[in-house]
């Protein structure tokens, strides 16, 4: 790593208004820079990263003919890319450039001494000079930018995303575990809309239920979607897959994903059903939380999308050995097919979108809520089946126990959230709103039931939803009562529940019976998203969802460049934010994927082959999985995969042969800066 | 038809049910007490959601009219004296902790004001008695005529301590005690 | 009876009675030693004679941490001394002295409560094992509750097999007790939600143990209620005791000699039917075959004579 030889740097110190100058003498630095050997120019300017500053910047570097440059300014993380960009335009190979930080490091933490804060500068553009001088000129390599895209998860979120992106023209592999799309939205009822109140009355922000014609059944809403996506020549839709390994770096990704059998042909199944009719065997439908029943041909719940039948491998008789072939025999497409088998589909993506979303928290048996001990006691995802106009009970509300209608239902708000001895204590933003909305969609259905709310706060944030609380307690007369519960009892004959709380506002322990109590209960990330995490090396947050790149202002990307992601795989949120998410998310790839050619920065690692005694230790250590092993003549070797090198140094600082060099920072380079920030004057 | 008659009396009669509450003011409000309870050990009751959950699991709040969240209340708000003042029993029986969604120990609690109602306004009796029991006795109750009687009756030695170890037993425990200072403290005389 | 081996041959388990059980129900303590007897497990245990008060938490833990946790430490001393598991036949000694080794793990504290110790020419400093990978390594002193040890250590099929006098048809209501289930932040032995060992102790005896409603309340006597506010112990036990005769059962069981003290006195002051109450060790050597004389029925307010006419034959 020489240094150039004959070196001409240019500097440039930004006074940043009154940031910098109203406590470093920039005029000062200006000229003591000036005499510096090697510097060619010294310029002082208000604001360089204004466009009059950049503009400035590149007339001054054309006309001297500056080889490298030093920058005094601000910290890099801001306006490094900024420069880097305007230098290139000079024609400069962007590497050229060394940033001294006058401000974050200098003018505003010794802002109370002026003179030392001066002379702190100048010694920090002296350093950046020296090493300005080391500086060499290197060339990112090209990365082809594979135009498909991974979407990982068929639900709302999934879908939008796929869908977006399929209209720009990509080509879209949608993964989805379960044999349908529409994930859990499509099983909860919640169709809202805005109302007008009559005229004359005063208007209000207010959402109200289509009723009956009106579609407020719980697919209804996500249908058109689906059907879109499903009828797109650009969407490759693989229902019962899973995301096996993946590798490669942005713009390739190669994915393997695993499809399971769906043991009826996809291409021949109509959905009619006369399959079910015949087959012989019956299991609880766990699509309906065990509400309802359904055979081992079964179509998940009546209006899954794709309309097609699918065989559960463990409850047929045939694929367990038995003689069976009602359901062949009663197809007239001839679509049940025993010889399907599981399939291994290799991917080569440009970008991957992961929209695996939530599941409900499952609370716990044997504790004190009596869930799946008592029988009267279910969570709302089984109320919203049960909700659901082509649900399991036709849209009215029943007791496990007796099928008879309950007359006085409790919700129990924050089951599984804001309690630290679950999980980090997180609260699951959307309960307090579906519990309201539930409760009027009961009240409509049964006036006559009462229902009453346990609560520990009320968080109604967002669009009407204030206005909503208001409505639920007001015009649907739900009461609200502020108190976690401590224990539930059952009555054994009736199966009726006592709730014992303190109802705090009171001040009194009470105990009231219900007929039927509801756990309002947190969503909690997807079972297998935090091994899809690991394997992509994403951050996930103390709450177990993935974590977002920077929490104000990079919503959908992640840690790993070319994945992101939207929706409740994210964290908890309802569908109008998953379903601006799912947009952003869509852009955002799209905008990556639009260059078709991507520049890998430079400043990474490399190895020195030679060198190189092959132990691996790079490899364990890398947190983006940039090293792999190569074999050469002399052996195996290890070599950095370029466009997934970050630069972060880590391997830099283990390699036991000293094999791995980074870029820009070189022993020499630093030791450069080291000499001269301990020269004597 | 004359009322005001009728009115003077309602407003006569009413007084006298009539309970002035007092507000209460921010002299009263003690930030240090939280500190306080913090350094015995009691944890932050800041973290407190009052959600009431422990009142509900709580048995001596089932049958008393001081709960335990309001006692946590208090001391959110620095009531030292009210607080202190104010009677309030624990069976530690660690329900609360066992059900707390904020992670809090209300019964760790109430064992830190126990410290500081010893420190400040004394132990109570039975405290003294029993301590003055181990001290003495090595153990906390003293044994009656009749249960001695019962124990050579059904084979076991007489003395439930040990001859040979007891006095030995004893004075460690007096040394240890002077040692903590809990001689001190809770009002008991060791002899030397 | 007495049983002080030398230190360098002490049985695995020491044995630590507390203060009720020798001073208020000795009948626990003669119940345990005829069960060592008859299980033929007696050269596992031995006495404790230096022990004292654990020391009584209500009192201790309340007014003086430190105090209570030198006091346990010295208790903990003895075990340790003789590379013995500490086993406690009360919960409130359980939950003090397994508290203790928990306290004693923070550095700050094993500090003060050694500088302590030494005026008694004691240390804690746990028992030394070396580590299947060749490391030195000191573990805390094991603090075992009794029923644990029967059932983990000893086994049910022991016990069974050891019935000579089966209980067939006593029905039996068990008290955990909240020491038991919740004996310190951080530890249990089982399930503080669903706990068995006791049931499940009950039945290979023979017995029945019969559910009742709120079975895992608290008796109302711990953590100083008893000693400071007795009238409401006795509301707190009445509330237990009334769910116990809704359900008909012939006999209480209970694992700490505290809350049989509180719900055998405080059933005079009740107007409901007299239930007697039993430690486990005493049923147990019911069944195993005891003279009801060890039992020690007489310290008991609340008689037991149908429950021995009826079971009590086997000498």
């Amino acid at each position: 790593m020489n240094s150039q030889t004959d070196a001409k740097v240019g500097v440039f110190i930004c006074k940043c208004g009154a940031n910098i100058n109203s406590i470093v003498d920039c005029e000062n630095v200006r000229g003591y820079a000036s005499q510096l050997p090697g510097v060619t120019f010294s310029i002082c300017n208000d604001y360089l990263c204004s466009p009059e500053g950049l503009s400035q910047m590149r007339e001054e570097i054309k006309k001297s003919g500056a080889t490298s440059i030093v920058i005094a300014a601000c910290t890099p993380r801001i306006c490094e890319k900024i420069f880097r960009d305007n230098i290139e335009k000079t024609g400069l190979n962007r590497n050229m450039l060394q940033i001294a930080n006058i401000r974050e490091q200098c003018s505003w933490v010794h802002a109370n001494e002026p003179f030392k804060a001066t002379e702190k500068a100048k010694n920090l553009v002296k350093i950046g000079v020296n090493r300005a001088k080391t500086l060499l000129p290197a060339e990112g390599v090209d990365v082809e930018l594979k135009q498909e895209v991974l979407v990982i998860g068929g639900g709302v979120a999934g879908v939008e995303a796929a869908y977006k992106l399929a209209e720009l023209g990509f080509k879209v592999h949608l993964v989805e575990r379960k044999p349908m799309l529409g994930g859990n939205m499509a099983t909860m009822f919640t169709c809202l809309l805005w109302c007008h109140e009559a005229p004359g009355k005063p208007q209000s922000l207010n959402f109200r239920f289509g009723t009956f014609p009106a579609c407020d059944c719980s697919g209804c809403t996500i249908m058109p979607k689906l059907n879109d996506v499903i009828m797109h020549p650009n969407i490759d839709i693989l229902l019962l897959s899973e995301v096996k390994q993946i590798v490669g770096h942005v713009g390739n990704f190669k994915v393997k994903v695993l499809k399971k059998p769906r043991f009826v042909d996809e291409k021949k199944c109509v959905g009619c059903g006369n399959c079910a009719v015949v087959c012989p065997v019956v299991k609880k439908n766990e699509y309906d939380y065990g509400l309802s029943k359904r055979k081992a041909i079964f179509m998940p719940y009546q209006q899954a999308l794709p309309r097609k039948y699918v065989i559960d491998k463990d409850a047929c008789l045939r694929l367990n050995g038995q003689e069976c072939s009602a359901c062949l025999e009663a197809c007239e497409f001839e679509a049940p097919n025993f010889e399907d088998h599981e399939q291994e589909i290799d991917l080569e993506v440009g970008a991957i979108i992961i929209a695996t979303g939530f599941e409900p928290y499952k609370p716990r048996i044997h504790g004190y809520l009596g869930y799946q001990e008592y029988d009267n006691v279910i969570t709302i995802m089984e109320l919203e089946r049960m909700l659901d106009k082509a649900g399991p009970t036709g849209g009215i509300v029943v007791r496990p126990s007796d099928r008879k209608i309950p007359k006085k239902i409790a919700f129990i708000q924050c089951v599984g959230s804001r309690d630290r001895k679950i999980s980090a204590g997180y609260c699951s933003k959307v309960c307090c709103m579906y519990t309201m909305k539930n409760a009027q969609a009961i009240k409509e259905v049964h006036p006559e039931t009462d229902i009453t709310v346990y609560y520990i706060d009320i968080r109604a944030v967002g669009k009407g939803v204030e206005e909503f609380f208001h409505r639920t307690r007001e015009d649907y007369g739900v009461e609200y009562t502020r108190g976690r519960p401590a224990k539930i009892i059952e009555d054994k004959e009736t199966k009726n529940l006592i709730v014992r709380a303190e109802e705090t506002l009171l001040n009194k322990i009470t105990e009231r019976m219900y007929d039927l109590v509801v756990l309002s209960v947190s969503l909690v990330p997807s079972e297998g998203s935090q091994e899809l995490a690991s394997m992509l090396r994403l951050r996930t947050s103390p709450d177990g969802f993935i974590q977002e790149a920077h929490t104000r202002m990079k919503p959908v990307e992640t840690s790993m460049e070319g994945v992101f992601v939207c929706g409740c795989a994210q964290g908890p949120k309802d569908v109008p934010e998953s379903i601006a998410q799912a947009r952003a998310a869509a852009l955002e790839a799209a905008v990556l994927l639009s260059r078709k050619v991507a520049k890998a920065e430079s400043l990474n690692a490399f190895i020195e082959t030679e060198k190189c005694i092959g132990c691996g230790l790079c490899i364990d250590i890398c947190p983006y999985g940039a090293p792999i092993p190569i074999m050469t003549e002399s052996g195996m070797k290890m070599k950095i995969t370029e466009a997934l090198c970050r630069g972060c140094g880590t391997c830099v600082a283990s390699c036991p042969a000293k094999a791995i060099h980074a870029r820009q920072f070189t022993d020499d380079q630093i030791f450069s800066e080291i000499k001269a920030a301990l020269e004597a004057e | 038809m004359d009322i005001s008659h009728a009115r003077k009396e309602f407003i006569i009669s009413e007084k006298e049910r009539l309970l002035e509450e007092i507000p209460i003011v921010d002299e009263e409000c003690n930030r240090d007490f939280i500190r306080a309870i913090i350094e015995m050990g009691g944890g932050d009751v800041q973290v407190c959601l009052q959600c009431g959950n422990c009142t509900g699991v709580c048995p001596v709040s089932l049958k008393t009219e001081n709960k335990v969240r309001n006692i946590i209340k208090m001391c959110q708000m620095g009531l030292k004296e009210r607080v202190l003042s104010t009677p309030w029993v624990c069976a530690t029986c660690h329900r609360c902790y066992e059900h707390c969604p904020a992670g809090m120990n209300p019964a760790e609690l109430i064992i830190a004001l126990r410290h500081i109602v010893v420190r400040e306004l004394g132990p109570p009796p039975f405290v003294v008695s029993i301590s003055n029991n181990v001290a003495n006795l090595g153990q906390a109750i003293e044994i009656s005529d009749k249960i001695l009687d019962l124990r050579k009756k059904i084979g076991l030695n007489e003395k439930p301590f040990d001859e040979r170890y007891r006095s030995k037993a004893i004075m460690d425990i007096k040394t240890i005690m002077k040692a903590t200072g809990y001689d001190k403290l809770i009002g008991i005389d060791l002899g030397d | 009876m007495i049983d002080t081996k030398d230190a360098r041959t002490a049985a695995k388990y020491g044995l630590f009675y507390g203060c009720i059980i020798p001073n208020r129900y000795p009948g626990i303590e003669r119940s345990v030693k005829v069960i060592f007897e008859k299980l033929g497990c007696n050269q596992l245990f031995s006495e404790m004679p230096q022990a004292t008060c654990c020391p009584v938490p209500g009192i201790f833990y309340s007014s003086d941490k430190d105090t209570w946790l030198v006091l346990a430490a010295r208790n903990l001393c003895i075990a340790q001394d003789r590379k013995q598991e500490l086993v406690t036949f009360c919960n409130g000694c359980f939950s003090s002295l397994l508290m203790a080794t928990e306290q004693l793990s923070d550095p700050k504290k094993l500090g003060m409560v050694n500088r302590i110790l030494k005026n008694v020419f004691m240390k804690y400093t746990g028992v030394p094992r070396v580590t299947p990978e060749g490391r030195r390594i000191l573990e805390p002193i094991k603090v075992r509750h009794f029923v644990d040890v029967l059932y983990r250590d000893i086994g049910l099929e022991t016990i069974k097999s050891a019935v000579v006098n089966p209980l067939n048809g006593l029905r039996v209501a068990v008290h955990y007790g909240c020491h038991y289930l919740r004996p310190t932040e951080n530890e249990c032995i089982e399930d503080p939600v669903n706990p068995i060992m006791v049931d499940d102790i009950v039945a290979s005896l023979g017995a029945k143990s019969v559910n009742y409603e709120n079975k895992l309340d608290c008796c109302g006597a711990g953590g100083g209620v008893r000693s400071h506010v007795v009238g409401l112990a006795a509301a707190i036990s009445r509330d237990k005791l009334m769910n116990i005769s809704n359900v008909g059962a012939d006999l209480i069981v209970t694992p700490c000699p505290y809350c049989l003290l509180q719900l055998d006195t405080v059933q005079e002051r009740l107007e409901l039917p007299r239930v007697p109450v039993f430690h486990v060790a005493q049923l147990i050597a019911l069944a195993l075959g005891a003279d009801p004389q060890c039992l020690g029925l007489e310290a008991h307010a609340v008689r037991a004579d149908e429950i021995i006419s009826k079971y009590g034959g086997t000498k």
